[in-house]
């Protein structure tokens, strides 16, 4: 492809690894900016945090707070350096595998606290 | 942390740099350079603002028949792509 | 065996559309109110959800993409929640209104109280999404759920009307009695229900569970176009036993007891017990497909990994949303509202959103990026086109229609 459409292609696209499975939706583009003040694209953000902002109003403001509540990450929004996207179609496919990113912290939780400790949660 | 994000950019008010009202950002083009970073080449301005463009601007889109005429007819009257040097973003906001 | 049994997706979800304890009821009431004269609105609604299933199947079958992943990516996060939140509490209700319904099942076999077996009902049923494959559970359900067709042989076997049935059926008119604004919220109330989003959330996800690529789209289409038929045939053939006996008396259907009763006038004893385990199959199978829709739709919102194809560990959050969703129902049970109302309320709630599921569908499947040269032919556009005019307007219609007859009475 010889040029993307950042809000169409890349914005709300379900982004999948190297093997198929589900990381997240870009929730926001990251633009970086060089020494020319010319931007490029430096990185997908992934998470609630990247993503309520660009729910406008009352919403937007209800879900980041949700968020913030519900143990998703303090340290801010999952950030996928653009060189790891391998190729964009119907979704965004990285070169790397899900396990190479960090895990969201609401996961991690879920699996530890309860959906983990139900018998036959290996299976 | 992070310089821009879209948010910063798209449904923003945007003019041209001879002071030409454009209208509202509606995406940001970008393309790949030599060594391979994407780099934003043109912004798709659009006045009055249409806000979701459904895919209707690429070609790739080709039916049903009734939306593409309706959609291309709204798009060719309002849309148009800026190079990215040509455009100034302004301060005003739609509601954040 | 296995291509044999190659369109058990199809009749799964048709039946989660058509038969499921909302239909039971709603067919069974049409018909005893209006005869025949509603019988269109069932053919109609097969037409429409087999466009939009094999649209949606085709989709699918070439991206892996679910619907909802259309609608977050083509109408943007802000429109996409809206359409959620409205989708999710539609599909919660429905799932209640299930467990509701399989309980009452029991109840007519057992005479105990369903209340009691509400909680016995969420837990066999979460336990089953739990540890049953995906495939099992589609293949059991979906097959039998058929055994519905004892009303397709009562019809045949009660005294016959034949002509009389065949002329309210091509006279699309209230009968003696009934006024057009009913006639109209029924049929609006009859089209969302054949049309309800859970289906095409179903079905594009068990593409995706049964791991469906282009080489699939065979057997999609065998499912899309054998399963849907056989549902809304299934719910003809309730509309159809239910003017026949019924309609003429005047009588109004009110309980799951009296939906069975043509089945055993027409065979016995023999008779009711098939329609019961029909009954039960059908909500129980809603069930499991409203309880996974539920959580499909969460999941594919916000991108999480979902699907009984992972190892629970490797989806905690969609499988939250999962057990959340199934004790929700059970709470909501409990209360002892009265689980088919509340179902009817909702579906016309839930046309009034029904555009923001189907345009993304359709938009989609004519998109050259996404589907190379499997994009829509002009059939399915000029079908998919006409259809979305009568979602839009059954959407514009059905809060005024609700509100001008009092939900029907």
């Amino acid at each position: 492809m010889n040029e993307l459409y950042v809000s169409f292609h890349l914005l709300d696209r379900q982004i999948v690894d190297r093997d198929g499975l589900e990381v997240g939706k870009v929730d926001e583009v990251e633009l970086g900016i060089d020494d020319r003040g010319a931007p490029y694209l430096a990185a997908l953000l992934v998470g609630p945090q990247a993503f309520g902002p660009r729910i406008s109003g009352w919403l937007g403001r209800l879900l980041t707070g949700l968020a913030r509540r519900l143990r998703t990450d303090r340290s801010g929004p999952l950030r996928i350096p653009y060189d790891l996207v391998r190729q964009v179609d119907s979704a965004v496919e990285l070169s790397v595998r899900r396990d190479l990113l960090r895990e969201p912290e609401l996961e991690s939780w879920l699996r530890e606290h309860l959906i983990g400790r139900i018998p036959g949660s290996a299976e | 942390m992070s310089d821009l994000v879209t948010a910063d950019l798209i449904g923003k008010v945007a003019y041209h740099r001879s002071g030409e009202y454009l209208g509202r950002v509606a995406d940001v083009v970008v393309a790949p350079d030599p060594e391979g970073t994407w780099r934003v080449t043109h912004l798709v301005v659009s006045h009055p603002p249409w806000g979701r463009l459904l895919g209707y601007e690429r070609d790739e889109e080709t039916g049903p028949w009734l939306l593409v005429m309706l959609a291309r007819r709204m798009l060719r009257r309002n849309t148009r792509r800026v190079r990215w040097r040509e455009v100034r973003i302004g301060e005003d906001d739609r509601h954040a | 065996m296995k291509k044999f049994l190659a369109f058990t997706l199809g009749i799964l979800t048709a039946i989660g559309g058509f038969v499921d304890i909302g239909d039971l009821v709603a067919s069974s009431l049409s018909g005893a109110r209006f005869g025949l004269a509603l019988a269109w609105v069932l053919v109609l609604g097969v037409i429409g959800i087999c466009a939009y299933a094999e649209m949606a199947g085709r989709v699918v079958a070439i991206t892996k993409r679910p619907v909802f992943d259309l609608v977050r990516e083509r109408l943007g996060p802000r429109v996409a929640l809206v359409n959620l939140v409205a989708s999710y509490l539609v599909t919660l209700l429905t799932l209640a209104a299930e467990l509701g319904g399989v309980a009452l099942a029991i109840e007519l076999v057992t005479s105990v109280s369903y209340l009691l077996w509400v909680p016995v009902v969420g837990f066999v049923l979460w336990v089953a999404l739990w540890r049953v494959k995906f495939e099992t559970l589609e293949r059991i359900f979906g097959l039998l759920g058929l055994v519905l067709v004892v009303f397709v042989v009562a019809l045949f076997r009660l005294p016959g009307h034949g002509p009389d049935l065949w002329h309210q059926a091509l006279s699309p008119v209230p009968t003696p009695g009934e006024n057009w604004n009913t006639y109209w919220y029924f049929a609006v109330s009859l089209f969302a229900s054949a049309l309800t989003p859970y289906e095409v959330f179903f079905f594009s996800s068990g593409g995706v569970e049964e791991n469906w690529g282009p080489r699939q789209l065979p057997e999609m289409r065998v499912n899309v176009f054998i399963g849907f038929p056989l549902g809304g045939g299934l719910a003809l053939a309730l509309m159809a036993v239910s003017a026949e006996v019924f309609h003429p008396l005047d009588a109004q259907v009110t309980s799951l007891g009296q939906v069975a009763l043509p089945a055993a006038l027409a065979l016995g004893r023999l008779g009711l017990a098939v329609a019961i385990l029909g009954f039960f199959a059908a909500t129980f199978g809603a069930a499991m497909e409203t309880g996974l829709s539920a959580a499909y739709v969460v999941a594919q919102f916000f991108g999480w990994p979902w699907g009984k194809r992972l190892q629970p560990r490797r989806a905690a959050r969609f499988h939250t949303v999962l057990l959340v969703s199934v004790l929700l129902g059970i709470v909501a049970l409990m209360t002892t509202i009265d689980p088919i109302q509340l179902t009817e309320y909702m579906l016309v709630f839930s046309a009034v959103v029904l555009p923001l599921t189907y345009l993304p569908i359709l938009v989609v499947a004519n998109d050259r990026g996404y589907l190379g040269d499997h994009v829509n032919g002009r059939l399915a556009n000029a079908v998919g086109v006409i259809f979305l005019v009568v979602i839009v307007a059954a959407a514009a219609a059905a809060i005024p229609l609700m509100i001008v007859t009092g939900a029907g009475g």
